[in-house]
């Protein structure tokens, strides 16, 4: 019965660890440029990082929608992104300014 | 004698066929099952259902206060291979064989109320769909999510969004949500160079 328990529980730990952001990259940093269809940031490790924008990229200021194109070089942002199908890193969501809690 | 021979002779090519092409191929979850065996699973599973329950009509009222119990189970329990919004784009989704379908389509949205509970109640043989809640055709957590799978195809980015704060989360995850939060409030952690 135990080995039982501790299987279930290690199988539900394994799936949580896989689950680790769902395959999307979280990019923090300051932003640097941005055009109409990328935003290059830097990050808190001091990597330029630059993402691909598509009109399926949401903005969202402190929970609220926002226009991707409003941010300005130095702002803070967490951009949640993933790969895709030509490697590129593709922007899913770009929050900025605080967290309401 | 002699069809007899030929028939035990094709079949066992047949299998012998079918073993080589298995063990030069193997059997990877990465793959997408066919139109054919696709078609035949998804027949094969209906008709599996009881007839009760093709038609069986939801007990429960679908209300606003309902929809949001049922988003927020939804997020804990299901959205891990089926997706917040339904569409099994999730990583474990995206890897199953086969795959968890998408919610949203008519395959699922023509199926009755009942069907789809009994999918959510018994689980699915041969696939990663276990069966959840308490046995029987009376548990009321399996008809309110019958209520948001109804509603999938009207979900909005909003709803999505307040979903994925519900989602499930590693120990890691939270951590570094705490980290992000800090630095979009203004944290002074790790500050960019000045040149």
């Amino acid at each position: 019965m135990k080995q039982r328990i501790f299987t279930v529980l290690f199988s539900l730990a394994f799936a949580a660890a896989l689950l680790a952001h769902a395959g999307a990259e979280h990019i923090t940093g300051f932003v640097k440029t941005i055009t109409h269809d990328s935003l290059t940031v830097e990050t808190t490790k001091h990597e330029m990082v630059t993402v691909v924008l598509t009109p399926k990229t949401d903005g969202v200021k402190s929970s609220v929608k926002f226009n991707v194109q409003e941010l300005k070089p130095g702002e803070r942002v967490v951009i949640h992104a993933k790969k895709n199908a030509s490697g590129a890193l593709e922007a899913i969501e770009v929050d900025w300014g605080p967290r309401p809690k | 004698m002699r069809p007899l021979f030929i028939a035990v002779a094709l079949s066992l090519a047949v299998i012998a066929g079918g073993l080589f092409i298995v063990t030069k191929m193997g059997f990877s979850s990465r793959s997408s099952p066919g139109a054919m065996e696709s078609s035949i699973a998804r027949e094969l599973r209906l008709w599996s259902i009881p007839g009760k329950y093709k038609s069986m009509s939801n007990p429960v009222v679908c209300s606003d206060a309902i929809l949001t119990e049922a988003q927020a189970h939804w997020a804990d329990h299901c959205a891990t291979c089926h997706a917040n919004n339904g569409s099994g784009d999730s990583m474990l989704g995206r890897t199953m064989y086969p795959p968890p379908p998408d919610m949203r389509q008519p395959a699922t949205q023509s199926q009755s109320d009942g069907e789809i509970y009994y999918t959510i109640n018994n689980g699915v043989r041969l696939t990663g769909m276990p069966a959840f809640g308490e046995p029987g055709d009376r548990d009321m957590d399996s008809w309110k999510l019958v209520c948001f799978i109804r509603h999938l195809p009207r979900l909005s980015p909003d709803e999505e969004r307040r979903m994925q704060k519900l989602n499930p989360k590693t120990p890691d995850e939270i951590e570094e949500e705490r980290q992000e939060e800090e630095f979009l409030n203004g944290g002074a952690i790790n500050q960019p160079r000045t040149n």
